[in-house]
């Protein structure tokens, strides 16, 4: 199956028309289907708001970037753990396009990631870095935990300390 | 007694030295501030230090950019350094790599720097002492220090570190060209993406 260059990555559930994008699912195989969407800012921010009565995890991070790929694993756990309990997490992929077919597919279906993803692409860095949080140097990875107001709750820049951030989850997952 | 004595010396002694090993508040180059004075090895061995850099009476500015030997999107502007470096010692501007990854050896970067052909010094920052003092936090990060040894810019080296065919400004070109014909700089810093800098712990 020929990927398109610029993708958000969504679930047979979502392209079937069957709930959210909060409740999607990746499937691992030949089942994956990818809907065509560039990706900035404002897209990240407007899913953000979509999901509001949710605790919001975004990942900013790249399959080229060593540290992001060492706390994906742990990223995936906690979405599994706690996304019944009302946790979601949109991943940002910083991946270039030429590599998303060959590097980002496959991480992501390696990893079973089942949450929702979205390619960074086209924006001028500093606008993407600033629509996203003024705060945020640009550095990846960096994880934005949002409680379910949609008001920011906690900004790790690097890597996360994964118990911390699920205490913090399981803070937020409680009120 | 004397044992305890020595032991609490020794103490002392790191106590000591792990505060020098930690660059304090009052190491960090900061804007609008003159840069300290620094020194560090290239890849062929040969040190440099920032004075040494400005003390040539036709150097009109250093510009310092982290680079990385394994990080793609650093590696994604290798083109770009190529150009930069010629284009900026024809205006009096040195253009100078620094490699302050743990995990990259410097005979590593040496043999990358050969393949690629770089056609500019490449120092090695063992321990990330100076990248700390930069505050530089990926690759590429790039700092521009005027004649005087006052740090004028950091951020990028463009808007678009992962694709040279989008991009639309070329940021630091652009602030040295100002700096050189006494406009104000556009910027003072910006932000952008890289690799994060592999650091050893402190």
């Amino acid at each position: 199956m020929r990927l398109p260059i610029y993708i958000m990555v969504l679930s047979v559930l979502f392209a079937a028309g069957c709930g959210t994008t909060a409740d999607s699912s990746i499937e691992t195989g030949d089942s994956l289907e990818f809907i065509v969407k560039p990706v900035d800012a404002a897209a990240v921010v407007d899913a953000l708001k979509e999901r509001k009565g949710k605790v919001v995890l975004i990942n900013m991070w790249a399959s080229w970037c060593d540290p992001c790929v060492e706390e994906f694993p742990d990223l995936v756990t906690l979405y599994e753990t706690y996304k019944d309990r009302g946790l979601d997490v949109i991943g940002v992929s910083h991946d270039f396009e030429e590599q998303v077919e060959s590097r980002l597919i496959p991480f992501i279906r390696e990893h079973d990631a089942g949450f929702t993803h979205f390619l960074q692409n086209g924006q001028v860095a500093q606008d993407f870095i600033d629509g996203i949080d003024t705060e945020w140097s640009g550095v990846l990875p960096a994880t934005f935990l949002y409680d379910r107001e949609g008001r920011r709750a906690a900004y790790i820049s690097g890597k996360f300390d994964t118990k911390e951030l699920e205490e913090k989850i399981v803070a937020l997952l409680v009120k | 007694m004397k044992k305890m004595f020595n032991i609490c010396l020794i103490a002392v002694f790191l106590l000591s030295m792990s505060a020098f090993a930690v660059a304090g508040d009052d190491d960090k180059y900061t804007l609008g501030n003159k840069v300290s004075d620094f020194s560090l090895k290239d890849i062929n061995g040969t040190e440099h230090s920032l004075e040494g850099f400005l003390k040539d009476k036709t150097t009109k500015g250093v510009v310092f950019v982290f680079v990385s030997k394994n990080c793609p999107v650093s590696n994604a502007c290798d083109a770009r350094y190529k150009e930069m470096a010629p284009a900026f010692k024809e205006k009096g501007i040195l253009f100078v790599g620094i490699n302050s990854n743990k995990t990259e050896s410097v005979e590593d970067i040496r043999m990358a720097s050969d393949e690629r052909e770089y056609n500019f010094p490449i120092l090695k920052d063992w321990d990330n002492v100076i990248a700390d003092r930069f505050g530089a936090e990926f690759t590429p990060h790039a700092y521009f220090i005027g004649s005087d040894g006052v740090l004028l810019y950091k951020g990028r080296i463009d808007d678009n570190h992962r694709n040279a065919s989008k991009v639309q400004e070329n940021t630091l070109s652009m602030v040295v060209d100002e700096y050189l014909s006494g406009k104000k700089l556009s910027y003072s810093e910006t932000k952008s993406n890289g690799c994060t800098i592999k650091r050893v712990n402190k």
